[in-house]
């Protein structure tokens, strides 16, 4: 066993610190399917985590509702779901809410109130903000003004499911099997930092924007203080946060393009933006400068998920895995080979990308055959 | 010498009466008078609580009878009133001076800068993987924007080409000209162009010499505004404005004058002074200064008197003129105070002024062995022997006033 210390933990670490398992896939097509592979497969990555987490992302679930905010609430207290329930009422119109079906399971313990909500906005909204900023505003107010409640879920035709327990014990509970949806992300936590709590378990997401990560944001600190200028308020303990707060501010406030909203989050080194040609050193330089504190220090793998794209991306030295797997209109991104090849052995092509280097996975509009794929190296 | 202190002597002198040959070679050569021949017993005495150590008069003893010992006194134990903070404090007490150090920290303590750890983590966790994360340096200083702007094709339109780029997020803080040297000045400007950032000038001005480092370089325009003219402010990459300004130590009057104008023939000082006496008014000019304006006339001609050296180059109030006047009509008289160097006549001043030859010595910047030499030089051409008599020829040429204020005092670490 000694030897084996050797090979797998050459500092003699005391903790494990790299594990958290992530999954993603998507039907470029738009066809919407089942759960049952994704759970198999972030299932198959056990071993990854610690039970202290698990979550999935689903896009395209509530086709009935397609045009309404979907807000996923949990309640830590009675008074709690109360208090929240006056300010929906009171800031939406609730088209319709109802508890979150689940089975209960014994793995499952002590399992918070979840509910979810069919929100428009309506003549709620104020005179000189956008529909979307404006519900940002309300989420921020609900998880730090109002006690015990957590929007952890607030896009249209999408949801985020997750809490304490291993990913397959979370899809039981919440029976995710009789979803469907054309996109999916999942993970299996791991914590090192912060407590397991149901609030702490990934996906994070705001509006339709969701974040499953594999790793540690050593910016946090700088990031979280860069995005308070922008109202966004981090309350969910855990390093992720700010990764889908900063997607939210720049690929949706900010406009910018997913490639350039990348190379915000993973820029090149100072040294390599100097031998790049001149256009695009001006603009990998502005970048920096103006989101200098957007920079995510710290080893990452995660997949960012929105209506329409599915993201895949690493650190510039890539010290956490990831793997990309393509069949026909399929797109996985995972932690693990081994866990795409369960559910589909015979992949068109699979590769690791570089680190920095993004994976976008687009609905296609027309042509079957176009792969709206960017980045990595087969 | 001057109140008595309470501070015990540091060091003993020992002589060996039955070596000791009154050859007077160590009253000569003792900066701090320590030694002294008394005529009446006919012997070489000492004066207690002078002596700092130095040794020179044990070695200059052709006899060896001399040694310096430590005055080994006791102190109560107790860890928080130490004896050298039990000294410090009646020093500070008796001098009202700062207490300070050359060459930084005396006591032996960790150097912290020397043991920094800059840890790329951004304040939360350090690195937790062996493979350690690049860390860069580069800073840019200016303001950003909350946003990048793009055109309708998605090209760049936002331009931060005037941010000011540091290689390392450290610079150097303001140390003003007249604080520090015009080498601390240079040294700084060099070091901030090799390390790629960018040294501050502080409020005193920049040196034209210096005038090549002004990528490197932050000029200040303070409360005083000393300095600050066009060519000034376009030398430099940035312009720090600064509001609010504390009093610092440091020389002042004739001996400063004589080196700012020295150094910066471009500046033109104007001295405001308590004194209205010939001499006092010769010496500034002579020094340098531009202008003269006495205490009493302030209200009336200070106004007047920028101007017209704005102008003219120099102002003299009306009874300053008179005295120069005089002074250049009896330039041909015998005087033997016109013997006098400029520094001769300075520390003739301030001895009568009651400082001791270590506190001129600090005043000057030189050292105590140059005072008392230039002491010797004054007693010989002025033909007097005592302190007393220094002190009477002054008051009687009014180098000094009856009424002026004792100067403060700055206290070296003796």
């Amino acid at each position: 066993m000694r030897e084996l210390e050797k090979i797998n933990n050459p500092n003699h670490d005391d903790k494990v610190t790299d594990a958290c398992s992530i999954f993603g896939m998507m039907d470029t097509s738009g066809k919407r399917f089942s759960g049952h592979g994704i759970i198999r497969a972030i299932a198959n990555m056990h071993d990854r985590g610690n039970g202290l987490g698990g979550g999935f992302a689903i896009y395209g679930l509530y086709p009935d509702y397609a045009d309404q905010y979907a807000f996923h609430v949990m309640y830590l207290s009675r008074e709690g779901k109360t208090q929240t329930e006056a300010y929906l009422n009171e800031h939406f119109n609730v088209v319709n809410a109802e508890e979150i079906p689940t089975h209960p399971t014994p793995k499952i313990v002590k399992p918070p109130l979840v509910w979810r909500y069919f929100l428009e906005v309506g003549g709620h909204k104020p005179e000189n903000q956008p529909e979307e900023d404006c519900i940002v505003s309300r989420i921020m107010e609900i998880n730090t003004k109002l006690q015990d409640s957590f929007v952890f879920s607030s896009g249209k035709n999408m949801g985020v499911f997750k809490g304490v327990g291993y990913p397959e014990e979370i899809a039981e509970y919440f029976g995710l099997e009789q979803y469907e949806g054309y996109l999916w992300t999942a993970h299996g936590r791991f914590p090192t930092n912060t407590p397991g709590w149901w609030g702490g378990a990934h996906p994070f997401g705001l509006l339709d924007g969701t974040v499953v990560h594999n790793g540690e944001i050593s910016s946090y600190g700088i990031n979280r203080r860069y995005l308070e200028q922008f109202g966004y308020r981090c309350t969910m303990q855990t390093d992720t946060e700010v990764i889908a707060y900063a997607v939210d501010l720049l690929m949706r406030r900010h406009g910018l393009p997913v490639e350039m909203a990348v190379r915000v989050l993973t820029p090149p080194l100072w040294a390599d933006i100097e031998r790049c040609p001149p256009d695009e050193q001006k603009l990998l330089r502005t970048l920096r400068q103006v989101y200098g504190s957007l920079l995510l220090n710290g080893p990452f793998s995660i997949v960012i998920a929105r209506h329409g794209e599915m993201i895949g991306l690493t650190d510039r030295i890539r010290l956490r895995p990831l793997v990309v797997g393509e069949k026909s209109t399929m797109l996985y991104l995972s932690s693990e080979e081994s866990a795409i090849r369960l559910i589909c052995p015979d992949l068109d092509d699979a590769w690791i990308p570089a680190g920095g280097e993004p994976v976008i996975g687009r609905l296609k509009k027309a042509q079957p055959e176009e792969f709206a794929l960017a980045g990595g190296v087969k | 010498m001057g109140v008595k202190t309470y501070l015990a002597p540091k060091f003993i002198v020992e002589r060996d009466q039955a070596r000791c040959i009154r050859c007077e070679v160590c009253a000569n050569q003792c900066s701090f008078e320590s030694h002294y021949y008394d005529a009446e017993d006919n012997e070489m005495k000492i004066r207690p609580g002078n002596c700092v150590g130095c040794h020179r008069c044990v070695t200059f003893c052709p006899t060896g009878a001399l040694t310096v010992r430590k005055n080994p006194l006791e102190y109560r134990d107790n860890y928080n009133w130490r004896p050298e903070y039990i000294e410090d404090i009646i020093k500070q007490a008796e001098t009202g001076g700062v207490l300070l150090t050359g060459m930084g920290d005396d006591k032996g303590q960790r150097i912290y800068w020397d043991h920094l750890v800059i840890n790329a983590s951004q304040v939360t966790n350090p690195s937790i993987d062996p493979l350690r994360e690049p860390m860069e340096l580069t800073t840019y200083l200016g303001r950003k924007p909350d946003q990048v702007e793009l055109d309708a094709d998605g090209n760049l339109k936002t331009d931060l080409s005037g941010l000011v780029k540091l290689d390392t997020p450290i610079m150097f803080a303001a140390m003003s000209y007249g604080a520090v040297s015009l080498n601390v000045h240079r040294s700084l400007a060099r070091a901030a162009t090799e390390m790629g950032t960018l040294w501050n000038t502080g409020e005193g001005g920049l040196h034209p010499s210096l005038y090549q480092y002004g990528k490197n370089t932050t000029v200040q325009v303070a409360s005083g505004r000393f300095g600050v003219h066009p060519e000034y402010l376009d030398a430099a990459r940035i312009i720090e404005i600064k509001i609010g300004q504390g009093a610092k130590p440091g020389i002042g009057g004739i001996e400063a004058t004589r080196r700012i104008v020295r150094k910066i023939p471009k500046a033109k000082v104007l001295i405001l002074a308590e004194y209205s006496n010939r001499e006092y008014i010769i010496s500034a000019i002579k020094a340098g200064a531009a202008a003269y304006v006495p205490k009493k006339a302030v209200g009336s001609e200070l106004i007047s008197a920028v101007r017209s050296v704005h102008q003219a180059g120099s102002f003299l109030y009306p009874s300053a003129a008179v005295q120069i006047i005089k002074e250049y009509l009896h330039s041909a008289e015998e005087d033997p105070y016109q013997r006098l160097t400029a520094k001769e006549k300075d520390i003739l001043r301030l001895l009568a002024e009651g400082h001791t030859s270590r506190e001129i010595a600090d005043l000057l910047g030189v050292s105590p062995k140059t005072v008392n030499g230039h002491r010797m030089e004054i007693r010989k051409k002025l033909d007097l022997s005592s302190r007393a008599d220094l002190v009477k020829y002054a008051i009687r040429h009014g180098l000094v006033s009856m009424d002026a204020e004792p100067l403060p005092r700055g206290s070296g670490d003796a």
